[in-house]
């Protein structure tokens, strides 16, 4: 796990841990960290963990990766959220809040309410889930 | 009083007959243990208190949603006492707040 400054950001990070359902708290844990050492508040570090694990979660539960890549970055304008490896490319086409009876299916919709946009990415010869939340 | 996992950072404590403190933090990880757990009581009606939940995601929702339907079904009833803000966030999120009968911390 390491910070660095890229690509014009004011900072980032960027963390990659095995597609383990037991490195979630770990991978929350520093990006509740680098959140709030970069500006953001108490909140925003909880919906930013929210999105994070979701997205996390579905890495792991969904798709054959037997790694997972996250990079939270902070511009002057946003927050921005990657998360890679994506295994469905028509994931983000029908994101629908599954009827109260239905145990599970929500996790993309979690992350829908909390962020501005999220869109897939090529990253490298990968692609990405990658969020953006406006600064406020 | 059983104390599951001690381990990974959560917990469940049984704190009275089909009452139970669940604390830390319920994710995919955690989820299914907590699960399985709850799922083994015999008791009529199961109360989880969930004023000790540091974060929660859609994993942990699954597990309550899933008792509650237990609950529609001849399982024991759900009630959900103390939800903390991350639970609150969530169940207001997903539009489950009046899913649940709950009492505030």
């Amino acid at each position: 796990m390491t910070d660095t400054d890229v690509g014009g950001a004011r900072g980032a990070l960027e963390i990659r841990a095995s597609a383990d359902p037991a490195e979630l708290s770990n991978v929350r844990q520093q990006v509740r960290k680098f959140v709030e050492g970069a500006g953001g508040d108490h909140d925003l570090a909880a919906d930013l963990e929210l999105v994070v694990s979701e997205l996390a979660t579905n890495v792991i539960e969904h798709t054959q990766s037997p790694t997972l890549t996250v990079v939270v970055s902070r511009t002057s304008d946003d927050w921005l959220i990657e998360v890679s490896d994506v295994g469905d490319l028509g994931i983000l086409d029908d994101v629908v809040l599954p009827d109260s009876s239905q145990p599970a299916g929500r996790g993309l919709f979690v992350v829908g309410a909390l962020v501005d946009d999220m869109t897939i990415v090529e990253v490298g010869d990968s692609y990405a889930i990658r969020c953006r939340i406006a600064v406020a | 009083m059983p104390t599951v996992s001690p381990v990974v950072p959560w917990s469940v404590v049984e704190v009275g007959p089909g009452e139970f403190e669940v604390s830390g933090e319920i994710d995919a990880h955690s989820a299914p243990a907590l699960a399985q757990h709850l799922a083994a009581q015999s008791a009529s009606k199961l109360v989880l208190d969930l004023a000790g939940v540091t974060f929660m995601d859609s994993s942990g929702l699954s597990v309550v949603v899933n008792l509650r339907q237990l609950g529609l079904t001849g399982g024991p009833d759900l009630v959900i006492r103390r939800p903390s803000r991350p639970v609150v966030r969530l169940f207001e999120i997903t539009g489950l707040t009046d899913l649940f009968v709950t009492h505030p911390c």
